[in-house]
């Protein structure tokens, strides 16, 4: 970085700058600070004591396993997903293409009733699945397949782009030196995939991790053993217990921050390593 | 091992990029495949590679060694193939880029994991580069990614090497010193090398032979010397080197051209045609005075005198412009200057008609007397 | 892409066409195919498919009567007021921003990058809880506002507050790498021509970046008009004062009153299939440039 003192050819960088620091700290900063001090100001012990009740722990591993289950299916259907719009001309590639932003495009809230109203006992799907004895609605599974449906997009979205611009020539050059399509496909293609799907994976980690709207309409909310953390945040504070709330606020944003670093990390390590060669 | 490809088309689309091709490169031989971008010189070597299929034709076939290799995959016919963005595989290092066609291999077939060390090891420092073994492709500069793309190629023992515009991406004096670098190696391996540029100086210069081609067909093959001193067609003619043409007429022998009259006995009918003379810039003679002989009178607009010869910008009674070349020498015994008006005999021109391109016709000029033919 | 040589050709036509060297068997082909429209379907057009389905249940008469509904047209209203406000506020900051951080150089600009983009790693229901801690009554400035008789949480105020958060980055992020990208010698160029700073960026910088901008502005207000974690925290949910549409939605099928709350979700499910639509065509207009 230059340094500030040298002349700048264009004017307003002190408005613009004052202003996105301004706005920032007003929106953002100050308002997440007020939740760390809320937090602190419990004491480390009853802090501690408060993020690691036992139905907060239980929230916890069903918010994270079942989020990690998600991301997982994504992984691998995303993968799926993002390769046939890149590599295959099929009849309705262009409507399966736009398709895949829906999750993103719907308000939570509408998917939750949607996919409950699919998966739920009596539901469009759930009906076949019940005599199958797979019960969706109301359990974790449900929790799953809504965070699944909400993560899908940024899986095929970051896979896309580094499918897109995989060299031909690089598969041809495999291809010309005697490599079969396997061998083609594991040790040239997925190596060069790998870093945008494992930040497709951290990103529909992050996001179910997060999730509110659209797995509680289909989760059951039963504590212990359906209830998110999000949701018991939210339970927390209808019994205006600030202070406790705010504890387990600050372990989900640490565990975010966590996740942001992370895809930092990979993209950075992905952009050091490949960057500039074509 | 030789190349020959025979009746080749390839079309995509509506675009025809080979139009009925058919060559043979001998063994052991440097081809160059030379022309302007959509020529259809890539698509040749991609077709020779196994990367494109050709239409189908009945007598369409490539034989390698006059063994027909149509129906192989790329993977089967063991060239080795060097791609104008040279396809690194960027997540591997330099060493696993030139040892992936070793460790592809079918289990039986490969290499104990020594020997494969070994051999890259070799490869490496025959393309210099030993030091950079553990580097990965973006730490690597142009020049030295394209040698490790060469190395990788020559890995696997390939029958025939394939260069698709090797050193396009390189800025000019790399560009140099890899085209010496390419003839040597393949004085030393005499593996059957096919190269594909639309640089005509890199053509003529590294290739045995070059082919020129335009519109998805061949124009002419043949030695460097033979296509640019003895071009067979307008193309060829325009396309190698720099170049005057002036618009003229034939008829019983003789070509005119304004001012200019040269002897052309392939016609000598009595209907006059139309016909285009060339002359390039060292045909020309630069007079003070035109003593006798047809010449064109002409204003020195621009003198270069950067190199072993001069370069001289001239404009015509008409306007044109025209392109002259004389020793450095010349220039000054003549004591030439800008905007000195000076007369050009030419020494030597290439005459064709109108709508016909092969017939092979050279008229020269020769002393005072107009319209002796001298060789 | 199918083979050139399928049609019949004379006897001996050099083989079979060659496999290309990029290409999977059909059978490889198909099956991804396949296994791509299914999870689609089981994942995403068939919840679609069901908003409607279940808001036609009872026809249309019922359908329609949903949206007559005096606490659904207040939360038309609201979700609208919302949007409006939230949305041109974050896309002045964002423009703003992409100015600073795209056109300068100054110590600490990937940090404030990285800050911007925090909304996005806050769970909802956290984004509308901060908020309470300020404003709230237990909050900062609760009893300050109280004595004044302002009403933030609980309210309209509140409710916007969440969704400019939720909507932050949205602007920012879109024109940011595309302003950077661009550089700067074209603006440069006009101030040497005499153009002022606000001239340069009206005539020179947004007409560039004028696609990346609208695409940011798409996607803020798809969120703002849909948000429901953090605007759930805040709102209070009181009927045909503080509810917006997707609370609406919530408290219509927390009643069992499915038809309605499929029909209102309806509504909003349209309007998803709007941004997509939009977005397509932004994005191809963003990608001819």
């Amino acid at each position: 970085m230059t340094s500030i003192s040298r002349p700048r050819v264009l004017p307003g960088f002190s408005l613009t700058l004052g202003y996105t620091v301004l706005y920032l700290s007003l929106i953002v900063l100050v308002p997440l600070a007020a939740l760390f001090i809320k937090a602190a100001g419990l004491g480390w012990s009853e802090f501690w004591q408060a993020a690691t009740s036992p139905r907060v722990l239980a929230s916890y591993r069903l918010t994270f396993g079942t989020a990690l289950a998600a991301a997982v299916i994504n992984s691998i259907f995303g993968f799926i997903v993002a390769w046939t719009l890149v590599r295959y001309q099929f009849p309705g590639r262009k409507l399966l293409d736009a398709i895949v932003d829906l999750p993103f495009a719907l308000p939570t809230a509408v998917s939750g009733i949607a996919l409950t109203a699919v998966y739920s006992q009596n539901g469009w799907l759930g009906q076949y699945l019940e005599p199958l004895g797979v019960k969706v609605a109301f359990t974790p599974l449900g929790i799953i397949v809504a965070m699944t449906f909400i993560g899908l997009p940024f899986v095929v979205r970051t896979v896309q782009p580094a499918l897109e611009d995989l060299e031909r020539e690089a598969e041809e050059a495999a291809a010309s030196l005697g490599a079969s399509r396997w061998q083609t496909i594991l040790w040239v293609i997925a190596p060069s995939v790998v870093p945008a799907l494992l930040t497709g994976f951290a990103l529909s980690l992050a996001r179910g991790i997060g999730e509110y709207g659209s797995v509680v309409f289909i989760s059951g909310n039963m504590p212990m053993r359906t209830e998110i953390t999000s949701l018991l945040i939210i339970s927390k504070l209808e019994q205006y217990d600030y202070a406790g709330a705010a504890a387990v606020a600050v372990m989900m944003l640490l565990v975010s921050f966590a996740m942001l670093l992370l895809i930092n990390l990979i993209q950075r390590y992905a952009a050091r390593r490949y960057q500039g060669v074509l | 091992m030789s190349i020959e490809v025979e009746h080749i088309s390839k079309s995509f689309g509506t675009f025809k990029a080979l139009d009925d091709v058919s060559l043979r490169i001998n063994a052991g031989e440097l081809v160059a495949l030379l022309g302007p971008s959509g020529s259809g010189k890539t698509t040749l070597l991609r077709v020779m590679a196994g990367l494109e299929t050709p239409d189908p034709h009945p007598q369409a076939s490539v034989n390698f060694h006059d063994e027909d290799v149509s129906s192989r995959s790329v993977g089967q016919r063991q060239v080795g193939f060097v791609f104008q963005h040279y396809a690194l595989f960027r997540h591997m290092t330099v060493f696993e880029n030139v040892a992936f066609g070793l460790r592809v291999r079918p289990r039986r077939e490969r290499l104990p994991a020594e020997q494969i060390k070994a051999r890259v090891n070799q490869l490496l420092s025959l393309v210099q580069l030993q030091q950079f073994a553990n580097r990965y492709p973006s730490q690597l500069s142009g020049g030295q990614r394209q040698r490790v793309a060469l190395a990788r190629a020559l890995a696997v023992e390939p029958k025939v090497l394939l260069l698709d515009e090797p050193f396009g991406a390189l800025d000019a004096k790399v560009r140099e010193e890899l085209r010496q670098w390419l003839r040597t190696l393949h004085e030393q391996m005499h593996v059957t090398t096919v190269l594909v540029t639309h640089d005509q100086e890199e053509a003529l210069e590294v290739a045995d032979r070059v082919v020129v081609m335009n519109n998805g067909r061949i124009e002419q093959y043949g030695t460097p010397d033979e296509v640019f001193h003895h071009a067979r067609t307008q193309f060829v003619m325009e396309f190698l080197g720099q170049v005057n043409v002036f618009q003229g007429r034939v008829h019983r022998g003789k070509a005119t051209a304004g001012p200019l009259c040269i002897d052309y006995p392939a016609y000598d009918g009595a209907e006059e045609r139309l016909a285009n003379v060339y002359l390039r810039p060292h045909d020309f003679a630069i007079r003070r005075s035109t003593g006798g002989e047809p010449a064109l009178q002409a204003i020195i607009v621009r003198i270069n005198a950067a190199g072993a010869l001069a370069r001289l910008t001239l404009r015509a009674g008409d306007g044109s412009a025209i392109l002259a070349e004389l020793p450095l020498e010349e220039l000054r015994e003549l004591d030439l200057h800008e905007n000195e008006s000076v007369f050009l005999c030419p020494k030597k021109a290439r005459v064709f008609l109108s709508g016909q391109e092969a017939n092979e016709t050279t008229a020269a000029f020769n002393g005072k007397v107009q319209g002796r033919i001298s060789g | 892409m199918p083979a050139a040589a399928v049609h019949s050709a004379p006897q001996n036509v050099p083989s079979a066409r060659v496999q290309a060297a990029t290409e999977d068997s059909p059978i490889v082909r198909w099956s991804l195919i396949a296994i791509s429209v299914s999870f689609m379907a089981l994942f995403v057009l068939i919840p679609l498919a069901a908003i409607f389905a279940e808001g036609l249940r009872k026809g249309w008469d019922t359908y329609l009567a949903s949206f007559t509904d005096s606490h659904c047209l207040a939360a038309v209203r609201l979700t609208l007021l919302v949007t409006v406000i939230a949305v041109p506020l974050n896309l002045v900051f964002g423009l703003a921003a992409s100015w600073a951080i795209a056109k300068f150089d100054f110590r600490g600009k990937s940090l404030l990058v990285t800050l911007i983009d925090l909304p996005f790693a806050v769970s909802p229901v956290v984004s509308g809880f901060i908020y309470m801690l300020v404003f709230g009554i237990q909050g900062w400035f609760g009893s300050w506002l109280a004595d004044h008789g302002i009403q933030v949480m609980f309210a309209v105020p509140g409710i916007v507050l969440a969704t400019i958060f939720v909507t932050f980055p949205f602007v920012a992020r879109e024109v940011i790498p595309l302003m950077q990208e661009q550089g700067s010698e074209e603006e440069q160029a006009a101030i040497t021509l005499g153009a002022s700073g606000w001239q340069t960026f009206f005539r020179i910088t947004l007409p560039n970046v004028k696609w990346a901008v609208l695409y940011g502005v798409i996607l803020s207000n798809a969120r703002a008009m849909g948000e429901f974690g953090a605007v759930s925290v805040v709102s209070g949910h009181i009927r045909g004062r503080t509810n917006t549409l997707p609370l609406h939605v919530e408290v219509l099928y927390n009643e069992y009153n499915f038809v309605a709350a499929f029909a209102v979700a309806s509504l909003l499910a349209l309007l998803a299939l709007v941004t997509l639509g939009l977005k397509t065509l932004v994005e191809s207009k963003l990608h001819s440039h």
